[in-house]
């Protein structure tokens, strides 16, 4: 453990391994990448080709199966907007809990942490009844009200978090230079919260990008999202529609993959939000 | 039982920073040495190489005739204390000083009077049922030391151990290190960048610079005769003073040190004895405050004239600064002689006690 | 003045909070003291408490909260157990570790639909890679999906491959705290590596591990969709796990008032997990 440098010149038997479990890791992927390039025959081939001629028709048929686009759309507009609503709330919200005497903010705290660990079910019968009563099924607004709602507790306590680390007297300088308290939010905290805040919209559009219950119950074939899509394209009338899975899938998860290394940084942070205490 | 011999010790990290650059010592068995320099010289990255905590770029390290450059540090058998007390949190302090014993699964009896006998040395008998959170600094770093010397290694390493400790407590420290250095009887190895510690704990002083060793010798040698005008100037409070002069013969057996407001004719056995063709040369003279005598009235002979600078008490002496022909110099005396700013004054430099070193490379030359 | 901002700024989000959290939690507590379906609406009929006692008085519910508490129980049990040895391993020294902790924190991210959907391909009994292999080396094919005694751990390790990495995350954490130098003093201590183990390191990294191991708890408690996509609860009723039994009885048998009551037994049993959780976390300095 503590053995340092020690291993020069021999073959460093800890990389070897891990390098081998990261490839065993990432199989379960690199099989759905594989698979959505291979032709139908070599899709059902006994045995699994591991070498084939790589071929798009997965994708030209994806897309021309009717429900592709819509979707898409329907998942990168509801992600976006939702979330860009849920942080414009809660930076208000987390700079009065923040900087404010606000009565009761640990009860704010612990009960948006408590809405993180809230199973999806229990809420998805009232949401239903909610919104069926006040016409919002099969609705962007009602969706992206509800992404929104989604991803106010993940925003809330890492934003506090990170205004928390921005030293108040920058605030004070400001304030006894006349500043406004919104002047101060604006022009004081938001410039230096500028990764954080990218770190906390990633995050969250993520969460709502994934999210599949409340999309499921809510939607219709309007609103539609991908992850539905997936669940309920997957059977068509000659049976579970691999190629199309497959090819859909790959699409879904470039974006996550691609957004997996841009947080390399903050994943740690975002992962164990409200455990480590930074 | 042993003796440690470094051969051409190397450390390069990162590929740039030469931290250590060819120390080449023998330690010899069950003596005292310090290691002493400035901050960020190399001392520990030497420490840990003997440790076994880091591995030489370059070189080898012996214990005895046994080459253990690539044995582990659990291998070599040593034990070190280090500058941040290095004590197990979720231990009390007699788990702390038990655990190294246990591990090597000594009997029960024979842990309970190893510790007994460690903690009481240590003055650690009335907490060792404490967690280290309830101690201060110093009393976290008697912890460590009694792990370390409770069993009974063959090199013990010691390094820096006072530097972050409580000033008022060191005093106390020091005296139990002292003695311990001595009951132990083994190869100890101090390091330090307080060359009082050295002077006051060591048989021999080793002394590094920018990752090289400059000297290694008795600590009288390596305060009378020091390698280079940096070891002078490190050692003593305050260090060595130089002086720059060029030599020429003073003809019957004398050469003659001189610049533009001074000329010293001094016996050429004593100075520079074994040392030939010395004329022409550019040298600075070296020697210690302690050594030069004063005065306010005007001397003959090999006295030097000069400005004082400044005067500040220390301790019991006072501590006169003398400017001579663009060099300056300090004067330890005894404050009853008068001096004030600004005065003229004459100082002399016995002939025993001065040292020549080359103007240039800062080498002494000579005795 | 500052006083004066306190409520514009946090109002709004606390009205949202309120209409799409603290609402729906409330209405499915009422909810569940009623007689009630959404297929044929109506006005709803009181119970009391009827709901509760018909559900824990039927062994089906009881068959439930045994499915949940053994998937809960192995994934995070294995979880552990990996995620701890991957951690152990990126805690090591070498090199590519920049290239190589992404890739194995992206199932993570992945959504769980697409994770089960893609599970079941490999999974399939006629052309699945898995089975493949069986086959070719044990001359055996196993059924995982279509077997009640299989799919639950197959189900179970679609979770385990997604949220290992996450206590490997944690455990990363952890290990990162212990001073190295007090394993450098260890190891100069000549202490075996067992004891450094559980005298050094355990002790340093088992706040974060509790931790993590409640927060998976919670989390796996929650498991919907890899179940929905893979199996749908079955084969019978194997991998109806309380989530999905909600589901079940709210959407499919359109026993909404039924369905509530067991949503506020299953919000309770979340509820006592968060306590503890939130008892055990760090309080705010
Ligand atoms: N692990 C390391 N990586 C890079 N540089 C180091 C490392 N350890 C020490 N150094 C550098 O090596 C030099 C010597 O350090 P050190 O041995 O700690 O000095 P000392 O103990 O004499 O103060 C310093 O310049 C230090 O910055
Ligand atoms: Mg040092």
């Amino acid at each position: 453990m503590a053995d340092t440098t020690r291993e020069r010149g021999k073959v460093n038997v800890w990389g070897v391994l891990a390098a081998i479990i990261t490839i065993a890791y990432s199989l379960p992927i690199l099989w759905l990448v594989m698979t959505s390039f291979k032709s139908r025959i070599d899709i059902f081939a006994v045995p699994p080709k591991f070498i084939f001629r790589p071929t798009l028709t997965n994708y030209i048929y994806t897309i021309n199966r009717g429900l592709f686009w819509g979707p898409l759309l329907n998942s990168v507009i509801m992600s976006v907007v939702s979330v860009l609503l849920a942080v414009a709330l809660t930076i208000f919200a987390a700079y009065a809990i923040s900087r404010f005497n606000v009565k009761g903010s640990q009860l704010i705290m612990f009960m948006v942490l408590s809405l993180r660990m809230m199973p999806a079910a229990v809420v998805v019968i009232p949401m239903f009844l909610l919104y069926r009563l006040l016409g919002l099924v099969n609705n962007y607004i009602g969706m992206i009200l509800l992404y929104a709602m989604f991803s106010i507790p993940f925003s809330l306590w890492m934003l506090k978090g990170f205004i928390d680390e921005v030293p108040r007297q920058f605030d004070d300088a400001a304030l006894a230079d006349g500043a406004s308290v919104l002047q101060v939010l604006r022009d004081v905290i938001l410039p230096q919260l500028g990764p954080a805040i990218a770190t906390v919209i990633i995050f969250n559009m993520i969460f709502v990008w994934n999210e599949f219950l409340f999309s499921y119950i809510l939607t219709g074939v309007e609103t539609r999202t991908i992850p539905v899509q997936i669940a309920l394209g997957i059977y068509t009338d000659k049976g579970v529609d691999w190629e199309y899975v497959s090819a859909l899938s790959t699409i879904y998860i470039v974006p996550i993959v691609i957004a997996v290394f841009a947080l390399q940084k903050s994943l740690l942070r975002g992962m164990t939000f409200g455990t480590i205490r930074r | 039982m042993a003796q440690v011999r470094l051969e051409n010790l190397w450390k390069v990290f990162n590929g740039k920073v030469e931290a250590v650059k060819g120390v080449t010592m023998t330690i010899p068995d069950k003596t005292v040495v310090c290691l002493l320099g400035p901050s960020g010289c190399g001392k520990t990255t030497v420490m840990r190489m003997i440790a076994g905590l880091e591995t030489p770029t370059r070189g080898s390290v012996y214990f005895d005739d046994r080459d253990v450059t690539h044995l582990k540090p659990s291998e070599r058998n040593v034990a070190m204390v280090f500058q941040f007390p290095a004590v197990y949190p979720h231990l009390n302090v007699l788990q702390n000083i038990s655990f190294p014993l246990i591990a090597e699964g000594l009997s029960k009896a024979e842990v309970e009077q190893r510790v007994q006998e460690v903690a009481l040395v240590l003055g650690l008998t009335d907490v060792l049922k404490e967690m280290p959170k309830a101690l201060d600094t110093g009393s976290r770093q008697r912890v460590a030391i009694g792990r370390a010397i409770v069993r009974r290694p063959r090199v013990f390493i010691f390094d820096e151990p006072l530097s972050n400790i409580d000033p008022n407590v060191r005093v106390e420290m020091k005296s139990i290190i002292k003695q311990l250095s001595r009951d132990l009887g083994q190869t100890f190895i101090y390091v330090t960048h307080d060359q009082s510690e050295a002077m006051t704990l060591a048989d021999q002083i080793a002394v590094m610079k920018d990752g090289e060793l400059l000297q290694f010798d008795s600590p009288e040698e390596v305060y009378e005769r020091p390698a280079n005008t940096f070891v002078g100037w490190f050692l003593g409070n305050p260090g060595m003073n130089y002086v720059g002069a060029q030599v020429r013969d003073g003809g019957a057996g004398k050469i003659e040190l001189f610049s533009d407001t001074f000329s010293l004719k001094v016996d050429a056995g004593k100075v520079a004895a074994g040392t030939a063709a010395l004329s022409g040369r550019k040298v600075r003279i070296g020697i210690r405050p302690e050594h030069i005598r004063i005065s306010r009235e005007e001397q003959g002979g090999n006295w030097i004239k000069g400005q004082c600078a400044l005067t500040e008490p220390m301790g019991a002496r006072e501590i006169v600064h003398v400017r001579i022909n663009g060099d300056q110099i300090r004067i330890k005396t005894l404050p009853t002689d008068v001096i004030r700013e600004g005065d003229e004054v004459w100082v002399y430099f016995p002939e025993d006690h001065i040292r020549l070193f080359d103007a240039d490379t800062g080498v002494r030359i000579g005795n | 003045m500052q006083e004066r901002m306190k409520l514009p700024f946090l109002m709004p989000m606390l009205i949202f909070l309120f209409v799409w959290n603290i609402l729906p939690l409330l209405w499915v507590v009422g909810l569940s003291f009623y007689q009630f379906s959404v297929l044929q609406g109506g006005i709803p009929r009181f119970l009391g408490l009827w709901n509760y006692i018909s559900i824990l008085e039927d062994p089906y519910f009881w068959e439930r909260f045994r499915t949940t508490f053994s998937f809960v129980a192995l994934a995070v049990s294995l979880e552990l157990v990996i995620g701890f040895a991957l951690g152990f391993l990126f805690n090591q020294k070498f090199p590519g570790k920049r290239i190589m902790l992404p890739i194995i924190f992206a199932p993570m991210i992945i959504a769980p639909v697409a994770a089960g959907v893609f599970f079941r391909f490999i999974y399939d009994p006629h052309w699945g890679v898995i089975n493949y292999f069986l086959t070719k080396f044990f001359n055996i094919r196993l059924e995982f999906l279509e077997k009640a005694d299989l799919a639950l751990p197959a189900v179970a390790a679609v979770d385990i491959w997604m949220w290992s990495p996450f206590m490997m995350l944690m455990c990363l954490a952890g290990l990162q705290a212990v001073p190295q130098h007090l394993l450098e003093a260890a190891e100069i201590d000549r202490i075996p590596w067992f004891m450094r183990f559980r005298n050094i390191v355990l002790p340093h990294i088992r706040p974060v591990l509790v931790l993590a191991v409640l927060l998976r708890t919670i989390d796996a408690f929650k498991t919907f969709d890899i179940v929905f996509v893979m199996t749908g609860g079955g084969p019978g009723a194997a991998t109806e796990v309380l989530p999905m039994s909600i589901y079940r009885q709210a959407f499919l048998f359109f026993r909404t008032g039924q369905a509530s009551s067991l949503a506020v037994i299953v919000l309770f049993i979340a509820v006592a997990f968060t306590s503890i959780y939130l008892m055990m976390i760090p309080k705010e300095a």
